[in-house]
């Protein structure tokens, strides 16, 4: 070993010794990954605001709106004139290879920039306007670009198409910010794809072209025959869908040849680098043959992936990223390292390295409080890893080890890794989770897999080999990847903001923070008599703020195919090539949707505060309370903290408060029967948060479990509130197998943040996999873990700049420490750090 | 009157001579990189910053 290597490794056994992971990672990862890890413009907003130099791309909005403005009085139909939109941004789009690079494809134009789609909504365009730091230099002169766009799209973009088909009542609820989150589009949310269909290496962009001539030529005939019904009439739809979707591939297909192009012009004239040049012609080579050809090697595999994403980027503005990478490219990496050694595990390493890099550069511009909701990062990229096979046998490969080594390495916060934990997997998998823990990345988290399939088959009715093939929709929901199973869009909007449930029981629905009627109008709380009264009222409030994002959105998933057709996701969905019709056709569709839970966990402790102090011991009464909380408890200190502190607290192993739990997961499981998709199937609540206790801090009255207006909220969707967990992570998780994790819900997310000295060495991993094989063992589907210490975290607010790569899980995503706000750092700081054994 | 087709940064299509990629390195803060954008051989291109006379 020569000295500098050994300077290197003593360096980074020091800086592993301090947990200064991201130092030891620098030192650790190769040239390549170094130079690539270190160009990300970090794309995730910060305080809502995105980070200086990172501007709006009007590229592809001038691109889309040319288009649109030629197109406008064309005898096509929309669905084809939206898709000769997005072929035309793809035709004429700035395209760019980083150097060092051997992945290529980003959503905007070039790599600081953030796409913006104008076709959206006017709602965004007005941000665009409004939002001087996003907007490029010049700022008068582009500000006026926007503008012109902006007035081009007012009552043309896709929200605006839906308004005036919402009822207005309901819209105007909605719109109110105070109980939801998000809007009802089927091109701004989260789309599962049909990844059985695209990613099993059977078929490219071409072969679905050519089966699609096919399919065209045949229709085209049976048209014309000389005769007439509504069959008929029905296939001119199908055709149009079809066109539409060829349009769409051969622009995929398009834009990888532009990137190929690129690539062999620089290689053969531009670049002196003799490596370099064998790089970039092995990039042109690659986008020559995806996605228009299945791939041959993991290079092709990751591309085609990234085109697929790119493109589906393009189409829609996308919050998640659902992925499974090691079940759907393991294949390409068992080929490449271990059968035909023509990739070496470092090369691999490398790949995947950049392959996580190119999602954590991806962009789209998005609302201010959608920014707000997710500090840090552009949206849930939760992947998938784990896991069983449609037969139910093990999953994990080497390649799912090699991501969480790669993951060690680049240290990105997005995207992250949802861990599909079942009895089989092995210790050498659980090792790599539990070292991507404790290097303070805060994740994998462990999905509970056995109790995820039986939730997916409750719930959806998926088949049991369909349900085995789950991928995190979003941040939490199993969805299949499959035929029948996949959710083209989940709408963002269906999720609500629960602490509203309880307030509102107090205000009979009626909202102080944006002053209307929004909740049901339940009689008055200070005529309440007793417990079983007062919980009525909290059912109804929660029916009536579920009813109305429930409505919206199944309203606008019913109108997406004629409305807010999704062309290119119906070209690489199995079911729209066989039938003609749109994704969002909710006849193709089994159905998956849930109402994420925000703010859920205040509703229970508010619930057992109300019980115990007021009906059980009677120290106050319900009139008192009201008035306490109208006045947000100012000169009512003494009755806060009793409320605070002589109240039963969630996640205590206290049978009271968690018999709550439980009665009002069931309260909303039965109600989510009775609440239907447009395809006819339940929707379960999932209660979790994002950033959501922080943003919705300020919308939420004060609250009988002591929270005054301005407070951050809890964390988590069944997390016990920060330091209010007093019995240690047994009590926790005890707690927590109260809930029926299969029929009580979608899923539950639960944050823990475990103490990093305690759980190092062999001894650690001991203590932690115990601890993994009690929350198994208890049936609990979710569990995520912090393992950053406070002295670090204060430090990191102390000193911003010397901790820019010290990650935390939030809540449902990981972010940057220092890309988060001040209150939501305070809250995780504030969580309970448990110590195990 | 200078045009795209007289730019040595002009990479005509093989297909279609009217047509080329206008390819260029970029570099900013955080990275580097090569970029190409579609253009008309015959796009006027006496306002173009980036515009480099082709040697023959």
């Amino acid at each position: 070993m020569s000295t500098t290597a050994e300077t290197i490794d003593r360096d980074v056994e020091e800086l592993e010794k301090n947990q200064e992971w991201w130092w030891a990672a620098e030192k650790k990862r190769s040239k390549r990954l170094d130079y690539l890890r270190k160009a990300i413009w970090k794309k995730g907003a910060i305080g809502g605001l995105y980070a200086p130099g990172v501007k709006a791309d009007l590229e592809r909005a001038q691109l889309h709106t040319e288009k649109a403005r030629e197109l406008e009085f064309s005898p096509d139909p929309f669905v084809i004139k939206f898709a000769k939109m997005l072929a035309h941004v793809l035709d004429n789009k700035t395209v760019f290879i980083t150097d060092h690079a051997q992945l290529v494809g980003y959503t905007g134009s070039l790599p600081h920039t953030v796409a913006w789609d104008p076709s959206c909504a006017s709602l965004l365009n007005h941000e665009v306007y409004n939002d001087p730091t996003a907007i490029p230099d010049p700022v008068e002169e582009n500000q006026a670009i926007i503008e012109e766009i902006g007035t081009y799209w007012a009552g043309k973009s896709d929200l605006d198409k839906m308004m005036p088909v919402f009822d207005p009542e309901d819209l105007a609820k909605m719109l109110s910010g105070s109980i939801g989150w998000g809007v009802p589009m089927s091109r701004g949310g989260y789309s599962n794809k049909d990844y059985e269909y695209i990613m099993t290496g059977k078929r490219g962009f071409q072969d679905i072209i050519d089966e699609l001539d096919k399919k065209i030529d045949e229709l085209d005939e049976e048209i014309h025959k000389p005769v007439a019904n509504k069959e008929i009439a029905e296939m001119v739809d199908k055709l149009n869908h079809w066109e539409a979707m060829k349009i769409t591939l051969e622009a995929g297909i398009g834009i990888a040849r532009r990137y190929a192009r690129l690539a062999r012009i620089t290689a053969g004239e531009l670049e002196t680098d003799p490596l370099r040049q064998q790089e970039l012609l092995k990039i042109a080579e690659t986008c020559e043959r995806v996605p228009a050809h299945p791939p041959r090697n993991l290079q092709e595999s990751f591309q085609f992936d990234i085109f697929i994403q790119m493109l589906s980027r393009t189409e829609a503005i996308e919050g998640a990223w659902p992925a499974r990478p090691d079940y759907y490219h393991g294949a390409y990496y068992e080929r490449d390292v271990n059968i035909d050694k023509t990739l070496t595990p470092e090369e691999a390493l490398d790949l995947i390295g950049e392959f996580m890099i190119r999602a954590a550069e991806v962009c789209q511009f998005k609302p201010k409080w959608s920014r707000e909701g997710l500090q840090g990062i552009d949206g849930t990229w939760v992947w998938t890893l784990g896991g069983v096979d449609a037969n139910g046998d093990d999953a994990c490969n080497d390649l799912t080890i090699a991501f969480m080594k790669a993951a060690r390495l680049v240290r990105v916060a997005n995207p992250t890794f949802g861990f599909r934990w079942h009895p089989a997997v092995k210790d050498e998998v659980m090792r790599e989770i539990f070292e991507c823990l404790k290097q303070g990345l805060g994740y994998p988290n462990l999905r509970h897999d056995p109790i995820l399939i039986a939730n997916s088959m409750h719930w959806h009715g998926h088949p049991i080999e369909e349900a085995r093939l789950w991928v995190h929709q979003a941040c939490m929901s199993p969805c299949p990847p499959t035929k029948h199973g996949f959710q083209p869009m989940r709408m963002a909007n269906a999720t609500a903001n629960c602490a509203k449930i309880i307030e509102y029981v107090f205000t009979s629905g009626y909202d102080p923070i944006v002053n209307m009627q929004v909740g049901a109008e339940t009689p008055d709380a200070a005529e309440l008599t007793d417990f079983e009264q007062f919980f009525n009222a909290w059912v109804e409030q929660m029916k009536a703020i579920f009813s109305i994002l429930v409505r919206a959105v199944n309203r606008a998933r019913l109108l997406a195919p004629s409305l807010t057709p999704r062309p290119f996701l119906s070209a690489i969905s199995e079911r729209c090539i066989e039938s003609g019709l749109d994704a969002c056709d909710s006849t193709l569709e089994r159905g998956n949707a849930w109402i994420t839970a925000f703010t859920w966990v205040e509703n229970i402790d508010s619930l057992a505060a109300v019980k115990k102090l007021v009906f059980d011991e009677k120290k106050y009464t319900l009139g008192e309370l009201k008035e306490a909380l109208e006045k947000n408890w100012e000169g009512f200190e003494q009755m806060r903290l009793d409320f605070v502190r002589k109240a039963p607290k969630w996640g205590n192993d206290d049978d009271e408060v968690d018999a709550i739990m439980v009665r009002c997961l069931r309260e909303a499981a039965r109600f989510s029967k009775e609440l239907k998709c447009p395809s006819g199937n339940n929707w379960p609540i999932l209660p979790e948060n994002v950033s959501g206790n922080i943003h919705y801090s300020n919308i939420v009255g004060a609250l009988p479990n002591g929270r005054r207006l301005g407070d951050a909220l809890y964390d988590g969707g069944i997390s016990p509130g920060p330091g209010l967990d007093k019995n240690g992570p047994t009590a926790v998780l005890k707690s927590c197998s109260k809930i029926n994790h299969i029929s009580d819900g979608r899923a539950f997310l639960l944050n823990q943040r475990l103490s990093p000295s305690q759980l190092s060495g062999e001894n650690g991993f001991r203590l932690w996999k115990a601890y993994v094989r009690s929350w198994a063992d208890l049936g609990i589907d979710h569990i995520q873990f912090n393992m950053v210490d406070d002295k670090t975290l204060r430090a990191a607010q102390k000193e911003p700049e010397k901790y820019q790569e010290v990650i935390v899980r939030v809540a449902g995503y990981s972010a940057h420490f220092v890309d988060i706000s001040r209150k939501t750092q305070d809250n995780i700081i504030q969580r309970t750090i448990q110590g195990l054994g | 009157m200078a045009q795209c087709k007289d730019c040595e940064r002009f990479y005509v299509l093989e297909e279609d001579d009217s047509r080329g990629d206008c390819i260029q390195k970029g570099k900013d803060e955080r990275q580097a990189y090569f970029y190409t954008k579609p253009v008309r051989a015959e796009h006027e291109a006496d306002g173009c910053d980036s515009f480099h006379p082709r040697k023959n």
